[in-house]
């Protein structure tokens, strides 16, 4: 669809890329758009519950008070972008630490990642109101629910990272008298790279699905606390627009965290 | 065909002539009026919504299931579709899928203002369950109590505990509303200091473990809201004002027999309708026995389910002080409860 054949190369091929890009946002787009009025249009639930992508840009753009709309979501936005971000860093640190423990005593691992897994397994909403006994419904208590949904994934796919490295070249490293910690640091976690990174992007989603959920359970504040009340109070075209611009939001930072792996990848590429 | 009409046949046609003696009776009763289609089904299948679990806050629709009210008043059959934390909107099921549901004043006000025609037409509680739960030891006892406290409340329970504090002219800045959703365990450890929860519900269970709670139901301290609404939609009241009575009939006599024996009413919500739920057969008579405290209104010869004039006006001014600008009319229908009343007057309560 989008082929571009008289330019030069250089320039043709970063006209490409962008051409490309925005191609596939469009087309993603569309999709969605597509999809979710065709479903809104087969499931037999109410209009006034089930709105359309029209009914959000009306309450978004086009209404009458569609600018008053806007800053109170983007008011609630900015609070659980912070709760997803103190989440997001804590569970990051505590998996990158954990890893690091692991990677260090196989012992240590046996021990603990049948446990890890298996605890994740357990639902958060059931663990969460105990977690907000103990750490408080404050920055604490957010960064904790947010950090406990966080580490796992992140934990697994890190761990995998440092593993997965090439025994010959830590076996040189060795022979000419490493460490093994500067195998690690110069070996194993400088190969790890990319599946960090893979962990650090999904977790941009897990923490804010986090931070939803320490809003719902502990604060009641930001988008999480109010997409709960509309549904409730039956504000429903408010519910569906700060799910649209959640996504949107959440779409834009995991591209954000591609462009930066990107960025590394290239200083980092191993050359072999 | 006629080789094929043996006993199987004639069996069937036998209990729909059956089916059709023991509903012909009701239908005379209930539609002498309407010009309706006597089909042997009638009304069709009374499908309502439940506001939450089949618990006993619905004891009346089941006695009126398993006593044949339904069937009495030309209906085929019900069909109670329960709630619960993870259903979705009641309003949105009986504007779409259900002949009527149970939904709470607040809620249903705010869908209507935002033209949802949608009309509450008949309330079970007189009084709003809705109470302010607290420890013996720091009771909580009028609203001023509620300054400078941590209170819980259930985030299906804000709608009412912002209209609540607006309602009083309280200032929300010094009550720390903070979610709980479902157990208040944090009251009996401190965390809170009290918890938005119901007289029939938090309450028995937690006093049943042997907590000293203290309660202040919203609906005592200047607050008049009516529970349990029954609410079904304007094209249904315009269109099917028959079966709308119909509907609000049975649901009058089961409720009856609620009030008559509870013991009974707990025994098939423990034992027939709530079986999956495992409910404690203690607590569920004590919440039964609560909630129909709240039915009564202590006036001799109550016609339970309606409300007066007067009632519907202070709940309408109750919901509006969370911003809504709706009138009773908006928001009631009381005529077709009325007319069973006027039709029946043995109904009435004694």
């Amino acid at each position: 669809m989008t082929t571009i054949t008289a330019s030069p190369p250089a320039r043709g091929a970063i006209a490409r890329g962008a051409l490309r890009t925005l191609a596939t946002l469009g087309g993603t787009v569309v999709a969605v758009v597509t999809i979710w009025t065709a479903f809104i249009h087969v499931v037999n639930v109410s209009p006034f519950v089930a709105k359309s992508p029209l009914d959000v840009w009306r309450y978004l753009v086009t209404g009458p008070s569609a600018a008053a709309n806007r800053i109170e979501i983007a008011g609630n936005l900015l609070t659980t972008l912070t709760d997803a971000a103190l989440g997001y860093v804590l569970g990051l640190v505590l998996a990158a630490g954990v890893c690091v423990l692991f990677y260090f005593s196989r012992t240590v691992e046996g021990m603990f990642v049948p446990a890890v897994t298996a605890m994740h397994a357990v639902p958060m909403v059931t663990v969460a109101p105990i977690l907000v006994l103990i750490f408080g419904r404050g920055v604490g208590g957010v960064a904790v629910i947010g950090a406990a949904i966080v580490l796992v994934p992140a934990l697994l796919t890190m761990l995998q990272g440092v593993r997965a490295c090439p025994r010959t070249d830590l076996d040189m490293c060795a022979a000419y008298g490493g460490t093994t910690w500067s195998a690690f640091a110069k070996i194993a976690l400088p190969h790890a790279l990319p599946t960090w990174f893979a962990a650090a992007r999904v977790a941009v989603t897990s923490s804010v699905v986090g931070s939803l959920l320490a809003e719902w359970l502990a604060t009641g504040k930001g988008l999480g606390g109010q997409m709960l009340r509309d549904a409730n109070e039956f504000q429903f075209a408010r519910l569906w627009s700060s799910v649209v611009v959640l996504t949107v939001v959440c779409v834009a930072i995991y591209q954000l965290v591609t462009l930066l792996e990107t960025a590394v990848a290239t200083r980092m590429n191993p050359t072999r | 065909m006629s080789p094929q009409f043996g006993r199987r046949k004639f069996l069937t046609s036998g209990l729909a002539v059956g089916g059709l003696a023991i509903a012909t009776p009701s239908l005379l009763t209930s539609c002498v009026s309407a010009g309706k289609d006597p089909g042997t089904s009638g009304f069709g299948v009374a499908s309502q919504r439940l506001a939450w679990v089949k618990n006993t806050q619905f004891a009346g629709s089941f006695l009126a299931d398993k006593n044949g009210y339904y069937l009495q008043a030309g209906f085929s059959g019900a069909n109670l579709v329960a709630g619960g934390p993870t259903a979705p909107p009641i309003e949105s099921d009986v504007l779409t899928r259900t002949f009527a549901g149970v939904s709470q004043v607040p809620i249903v006000a705010s869908a209507i203002a935002q033209g949802a025609p949608l009309k509450i037409i008949g309330t079970v509680y007189q009084r709003y369950a809705g109470c302010v739960m607290s420890m013996g030891s720091a009771p909580i006892t009028t609203p001023a109590d509620l300054y400078g406290k941590k209170i819980g409340c259930a985030s299906s329970s804000e709608p009412v505990w912002r209209t609540f504090i607006a309602a009083l002219g309280l200032d929300s800045s010094r009550i720390n509303t903070v979610p709980v959703q479902g157990d208040p365990i944090g009251m009996t450890t401190g965390e809170i200091d009290g918890y938005l929860g119901f007289v029939n519900n938090q309450v028995v269970e937690l006093r049943d473990k042997g907590f000293d709670i203290r309660t202040m139901i919203l609906a005592d301290v200047g607050f008049p809201l009516a529970g349990q609404t029954y609410i079904t939609t304007q094209d249904n009241i315009d269109n099917n004002r028959d079966k709308v009575k119909a509907f609000l009939h049975a649901e009058i006599r089961g409720w009856k027999d609620v009030l008559a024996d509870p013991r009974h009413a707990t025994d098939i919500t423990v034992n027939d309708y709530g079986k999956d739920l495992g409910l404690n057969p203690r607590t569920t008579l004590q919440a039964c026995v609560v909630g129909n405290d709240l039915i009564r209104n202590g006036q001799p010869g109550q016609h339970i389910v309606d409300i007066t004039d007067a009632a519907a006006e202070a709940n309408t001014k109750s919901v509006n002080a969370g911003g809504l600008t709706l009138t009773s009319a908006q928001l009631f229908e009381l005529g077709p409860v009325r007319e069973i009343y006027q039709a029946n007057p043995t109904l009435a309560l004694p």
